[in-house]
């Protein structure tokens, strides 16, 4: 009991003990609580932008192996086209060892399209040879009344074949892509959509037998021992074989585009608002904290040498947001079918404007500092508007991804990562002791980091290389300056792009 | 004083809020601070690091709790890691194996106010003086000071009886000088 008295009596005094910490800690502590705080939203957009990019990635990575299959299929293939619809027609080529349709039915939901299907045990060794079947001759009356009444058929190409054997049937399931899409609503060829995919393949697989799509799903399946149920419609066949003959010009032509891997030449010129806030545009981001601090004399005091916590009548001007052009060209090369990759070369100037006094003819000397290496600087004050003027060279790299479906005016996303460097700049830093504004360009971050992103919209329609315009945005993450009033801040700007491929349409 | 719309504001970032609570809290906990390390910078910085871990995990706080001692806890351990993460401290902070210490049964009283006797507890041995703050002071156990430390509970206790002996030679001694300087008319 005593000795707990005696750690009683120190708890008690040192409950007691209080002392007042310097000013130093809190400031400390809010900076490095804003800084977290900026950190962890920079690190929401890196981790949106590696999101972004492994997306992209993967899409990418997909869709080059998907033409490569379709390329060595297409080199098989193609030449036969015609001739295998023909002898599709007559039904009587396909022996009945290799080929069994089954057509698993059209009750209008998901209508199931036979295929190519092989008996029992020999299914699997056959597999290859199933997919050279020619399979047209094998759909059944039910889903040939479906073709005709539907209004668009896709037909699909294989890129996987799995043989599985069950207990009740063998199956070959084919996961399939889209290759070909077409209006079939009426018997005329000129009613035909113009969507065609560039990447087709002619296997005559393909063009009847792997997979025909109505606007209900049709899927293609093998059953064991199934036999041919039906056969397509002879005029359902002689509209395709027909539409086929017609685009096959059309087709060759877009694998040759496909296979096309050339770097191709373009412009591009970005127009709008450029701003030097501490957040994108002075509205998302990084918050304003470190802005006003930069703006705050005493903080400006601090780099100048003299002792902290000192009032200083003169505060600098506020930063306006000022025009910003970017002009340059860029090389492009497509990748997928969808996307390109593009590397340029610009030019980007960004401005901003400032309130300032009077110019003075002479060096600024300070507290026993040069600050200004020009003989002149400027009063604080408001008597005139002072424009800033930053000028980059920078190297855009970017993707540009087609998005949606549609072909006659597409809409791209273009973004990616800009390296750029800062030429050259008139900007004036502030000296809160004296009131003055000076150039110092060495107080400036020349390497600059950037990231943007933009939507591009075609102006013309089936061309090559269309005009694209857009809005463009663009963010630096790297800071404009570590001290003075650009400290803690990021260019930004905010305007509308054009870009023009050139080349033959 | 009610904390909970403080707390909210402060989970808000506001800073007004946020200075708010740190003028609240900082007087007490740099006073905290100091019972462990040897100097005031060094109080200072860990008060530094303690507010800014209070300001990130404030949402981990919860409102059944009382404020100031969940800020202490974080005070605390922020200082254990400052005194093991700082060279100069990690080589005093040593604790040795040694034979267990008989328990001191002199209790006198104290007359020292709060600054004298936090100085005669950092003038102990780094060791000594973390232990001592961690039992008699935040009232921990010797298997928790064990846990915190990496040591044995048998260490903590020897240790603890070492420093207690030690500090109450040194405020009885403090005591009789003061004494002395009054009687002197000093």
């Amino acid at each position: 009991m005593q000795e707990s008295n005696f750690e009683k009596q120190v708890q008690q005094k040192m409950d007691e003990l209080t002392l007042n910490p310097s000013g130093g800690v809190w400031q400390k502590v809010a900076d490095t609580i804003e800084k977290r705080k900026g950190i962890r939203r920079v690190n929401i957009i890196v981790l949106l932008i590696l999101l972004f990019i492994g997306s992209t990635v993967f899409i990418l990575l997909n869709q080059s192996a998907y033409t490569k299959f379709d390329k060595s299929l297409s080199d098989k293939i193609m030449p036969q086209k015609a001739d295998d619809i023909k002898e599709s027609k007559s039904g009587n080529n396909i022996p009945d060892e290799d080929v069994a349709s089954a057509i698993s039915n059209n009750d209008g939901e998901n209508s199931k399209v036979g295929k190519a299907g092989l008996p029992g045990n020999a299914l699997a060794s056959k597999t290859k040879r199933a997919r050279q079947i020619q399979i047209p001759t094998l759909i059944s009356a039910n889903s040939a009344r479906q073709l005709t009444t539907s209004k668009n058929i896709s037909i699909r190409n294989e890129k996987k074949v799995k043989v599985g054997v069950g207990n009740k049937s063998n199956s070959i399931n084919y996961n399939t892509r889209k290759l070909v899409k077409m209006n079939v609503s009426s018997a005329e060829p000129e009613e035909l959509s113009e969507e065609i995919n560039p990447f087709v393949d002619n296997d005559r697989a393909v063009v009847l037998g792997e997979e025909i799509k109505t606007d209900r799903q049709i899927t293609g399946t093998l059953n064991k021992g199934a036999t041919d149920i039906g056969k397509l419609s002879t005029d359902t066949i002689a509209v395709i074989q027909k539409l086929i003959e017609e685009k096959k010009v059309d087709i060759e032509k877009a694998i040759q585009l496909k296979l096309k891997t050339k770097w191709e030449i373009g412009f591009n010129f970005s127009l709008g608002f450029a701003a030097t806030k501490s957040s994108y545009l002075g509205i998302i981001g990084l918050g304003s904290a470190d802005e006003s601090k930069a703006l705050d004399p005493a903080q400006s005091n601090a780099g100048a040498g003299s002792g902290a916590g000192i009032t200083i009548p003169y505060t600098p001007s506020k930063i306006k947001p000022g025009a910003g052009i970017s002009m340059g060209v860029f090389i492009q090369k497509r990748i997928s079918p969808k996307s390109n990759l593009q590397l340029g070369l610009n030019y980007k100037s960004y401005n901003s404007s400032m309130q300032i006094g009077n110019r003075v003819d002479s060096s600024l000397s300070f507290g026993g500092n040069l600050f200004n290496r020009d003989n002149f600087f400027y009063r604080a004050g408001t008597k005139g508007n002072y424009k800033n003027h930053f000028h980059f060279i920078e190297l855009p790299v970017s993707m540009r991804i087609k998005l949606g479906k549609q072909n006659k005016l597409p809409v791209y996303l273009n973004s990616g990562f800009t390296i750029s460097q800062l030429i050259t700049t008139n900007a004036l830093q502030f000296e809160a002791l004296s009131g003055s504004y000076y150039r110092d360009n060495a107080a400036f971050n020349k390497t600059q980091f950037n990231i943007s992103a933009g939507l591009l919209i075609s102006l013309s329609r089936n061309t090559k290389n269309p005009f694209l315009i857009g809005p463009d945005l663009n963010f630096s993450l790297t800071k404009m300056a570590n001290s003075g009033i650009y400290k803690n801040r990021h260019y930004s700007f905010i305007g509308i792009q054009l870009r023009k491929g050139i080349g033959k349409k | 004083m009610d904390y909970t719309v403080l707390v909210k504001e402060c989970l808000k970032r506001k800073p007004a809020a946020q200075k708010q609570l740190y003028d609240h809290f900082s007087p007490s906990m740099l006073g905290v601070c100091y019972r462990y390390t040897k100097s005031i910078h060094d109080a200072e910085d860990v008060l530094q690091e303690g507010f800014i871990k209070v300001f990130l995990h404030l949402a981990n706080y919860k409102s059944t709790g009382e404020l100031g001692a969940w800020i202490r806890r974080i005070m605390v351990t922020t200082a254990l890691n400052y005194l093991k993460k700082n060279k100069r401290y990690r080589e005093e902070l040593v604790f040795a194996e040694m034979p267990l210490h008989p328990v001191s049964d002199n209790n006198p009283m104290i007359q020292l106010d709060a600054k004298q006797l936090s100085e005669l507890i950092r003038q102990l041995p780094t060791g000594f003086q973390t232990i001592f703050n961690l039992y008699a002071v935040e009232g921990y156990t010797h298997v928790e000071i064990g846990a915190l430390l990496g040591i044995s509970d048998g260490t903590s206790k020897s240790q603890y009886a070492r420093a207690r002996y030690l500090l109450i030679e040194w405020i009885e001694k403090y005591s009789s000088f003061s004494k002395q300087e009054q009687y002197a008319g000093k």
